[in-house]
């Protein structure tokens, strides 16, 4: 063993320093994200729960209160009816926003890296090896940035242990709570038995592990593709034609993206790098012909209107477009920092997106307006742009995955597994 | 147990907002021109000093009978209280949202005062004792009939029995109890319903609407 290891049930983990572990390089960069994410955080829990909004029964109790409690009233009244449009966390034609669109960014790009590097251990490629722990890892901590961005969404999270005092297993939702409670300490689980010193164990476990990790991966973006087609009247998320395999195929390429970038950072001094590179760009390319050929029959290029046609093309030309050519180039950290990038606004206009037709029967010629998806006949098309605030966090929760896997990697060196 | 429900004569409307107000009234609903429980939608159109025209849909939450934001709430704050109708325990909600989505009438705001999602009720605790809700009471032209449905006798049943009415957004198969009265003059009709709305007469409608009722007749909750 080597000095400043201990071993503790089977893993190796290193000695280090309180400097070591929390004041690197990239420990302080999370830090930065981290710290934007606290004022957006700090304004956004201010809003919801110090922000003092009035309803009907609070004004008629103005009368018999005091002159300060009534001036306050006065002052929130006034704010509420002139200035609605900018304290409003939550307009009503746009529920959902950049929070979803991180969530599913994150947690879908992580997930399907797990994904990808399962499938790699089960076809026995050489290199999955060598690179499986440091993948796994990466891909679960953007997985929990993921799901604080999801956190975050919520307005009233202190509600959220009804979810285990009164299961609605119906809601797509509702399963998100026994898929993850199995999905995370499962995938601990699989690194775990790639990094431990009991090979004997893990030898014998390795191929149901695996199989049974591919088929939760699964089961996550099965389920992730039912919690948007419950929603009947979005048509742009009811009518995508196998959702779930949508979500696999687009979070693959967010994956293989992270992993270019996270290799070309921290992979370049193994003798293995260019191998790993070689791999991920066959899948890269594979990949990306995959989702383009889908989004020539996905609802997502029939948004014509902006920001939606904008999100659209920044998507084409930055995630799958110029990747495939500097694929071709053999470019392969640029093209994976590009689908990184080019594959959040494909996020945002899927959620966006979905929410781009208006629900009301308030506009329109009667009630028979809007009952289609068909954007380009909808003279107001819904689009509400994100709070600053929104921004922070979700820059945070990039942040906050970044900071758990350097954690793991360098109190498990999982970027140097022998396996 | 009652199947409450609502029709509109909404020809009948003239935009005065006194069933807005009674509902903010009579509900403690949150202030703020888009915190609506109910609202009155309008529509202007024509070309010339001839055809100039106005129409105004009165609307709110449907308490449809197979309601998409009661299947998608993860922790069942969305759920059928006594008569069918679709309300909110505020104590429950996580305000993640769901319902705000799967809802086909945008019926559903984040009241910001009750840390919840809010919407209309049927004014299920007005009703108990007066009988309807307060956006029928007050309204002065008589635009909406609020009643138990499966009771043949009741008011709503009778304009329905009499009358054409049609649902809103009907393929989306969430089976509506707003049911709206078509106006009896074709000009009205073709000025205010626009093409491609299917027309029901009660005779008809009774059956299927029987048959949905009873499928998610057991979730309801009883007071």
């Amino acid at each position: 063993m080597e000095r400043g290891v201990k071993e503790c049930c089977g893993l190796n983990i290193k000695s280090v320093s309180f400097g070591e572990l929390f004041l690197n390089k990239t420990m302080l960069f999370a830090y930065l994200l981290l710290a934007v994410g606290v004022v957006g955080w700090f304004q956004l829990y201010g809003l919801r729960f110090g922000h003092e909004f009035v309803n009907t029964t609070d004004l008629t109790s103005v009368a018999n209160s005091s002159v300060d409690h009534a001036k306050m009233m006065a002052e929130a009244l006034k704010e509420q009816i002139f200035n609605m449009h900018h304290i409003e966390e939550v307009p009503r034609q746009e529920p959902w926003g950049i929070f979803v669109a991180q969530y599913t960014y994150l947690l879908y790009g992580g997930s399907a890296l797990i994904f990808l590097v399962a499938l790699a251990e089960l076809l026995g490629l050489h290199i999955a090896h060598k690179a499986s722990a440091a993948l796994m890892t990466l891909g679960i901590s953007l997985a929990l940035g993921g799901m604080t961005s999801i956190a975050s969404d919520w307005g009233n999270p202190l509600n959220i242990y009804w979810m285990i005092l009164n299961p609605q297993p119906q809601s797509g939702m509702w399963m998100m709570l026994p898929l993850y409670s199995i999905y995370i300490p499962f995938t601990f689980i699989e690194i775990y038995f790639l990094m431990t010193n009991k090979r004997e164990l893990a030898r014998k476990l390795a191929l149901p592990l695996v199989v049974v990790g591919l088929g939760i991966d699964i089961a996550e973006f099965y389920i992730q593709g039912i919690l948007f087609q419950l929603n009947d009247a979005r048509h742009l998320w009811t009518g995508f034609p196998g959702l779930w395999v949508y979500f696999l195929l687009t979070g693959a390429l967010s994956g293989i993206g992270f992993a270019l970038v996270y290799a070309g950072l921290a992979l370049k001094d193994k003798d293995w790098y260019e191998e790993l590179k070689a791999v991920l760009r066959k899948a890269g390319i594979i990949v990306i012909v995959l989702v383009a050929a889908y989004e020539t029959v996905s609802g997502l290029s029939s948004l014509h209107e902006a920001p939606f046609s904008t999100m659209f093309w920044g998507y084409v030309i930055v995630g799958l477009v110029l990747p495939l050519v500097l694929f071709f180039l053999k470019q392969d950290v640029l093209a994976g920092l590009l689908i990184a990038i080019g594959t959040f606004p494909a996020r945002e206009l899927f959620v966006y997106g979905g929410n781009a037709e208006p629900m009301t029967n308030r506009f329109g010629m009667g009630p028979e307006a809007f009952s289609t998806y068909n954007v380009a006949e909808i003279e107001k098309v819904v689009y509400e742009s994100p709070h600053s605030m929104e921004v922070m966090v979700i820059i945070a929760c990039l942040g906050l995955g970044i900071a758990i896997f350097k954690l793991l990697d360098t109190l498990l060196d999982v970027s140097n597994q022998p396996h | 147990m009652a199947n409450y429900a609502m029709a509109l004569e909404y020809q009948n409307c003239i935009d005065c907002r006194a069933c807005e107000i009674a509902c903010k009234d009579e509900n403690g609903v949150m202030i703020g021109a888009d915190k609506q429980r109910i609202w009155v939608g309008v529509v202007e159109g024509g070309n010339t000093l001839a055809d100039l025209f106005v129409n105004f849909y009165p609307s709110q939450c449907n308490h449809c009978v197979d309601a998409p934001c009661v299947t998608v709430c993860p922790t069942g704050a969305s759920h059928f209280a006594e008569g069918g109708i679709v309300k909110v325990d505020y104590d429950m909600c996580i305000i993640c949202k769901g319902c705000m989505e799967a809802c086909p009438y945008e019926a559903r705001f984040v009241d910001e005062t009750r840390h919840a999602v809010d919407k209309c009720t049927f004014c299920d605790g007005r009703i108990q004792e007066f009988g309807t809700t307060a956006c029928s009471a007050t309204c002065p032209t008589k635009v909406r009939t609020f009643g138990d449905i499966d009771d043949p006798n009741s008011d709503i049943r009778k304009r329905l029995e009499g009358r054409e009415f049609f649902v809103l957004k009907e393929d989306e198969d969430t089976m509506p109890k707003l049911f709206y009265l078509a106006p009896e003059d074709e000009n009205v009709r073709k000025r205010t319903m626009g093409e491609g709305i299917k027309l029901h007469k009660w005779a008809d409608f009774e059956k299927k609407y029987k048959e949905e009722t009873a499928k998610r007749r057991d979730e309801w909750k009883e007071a």
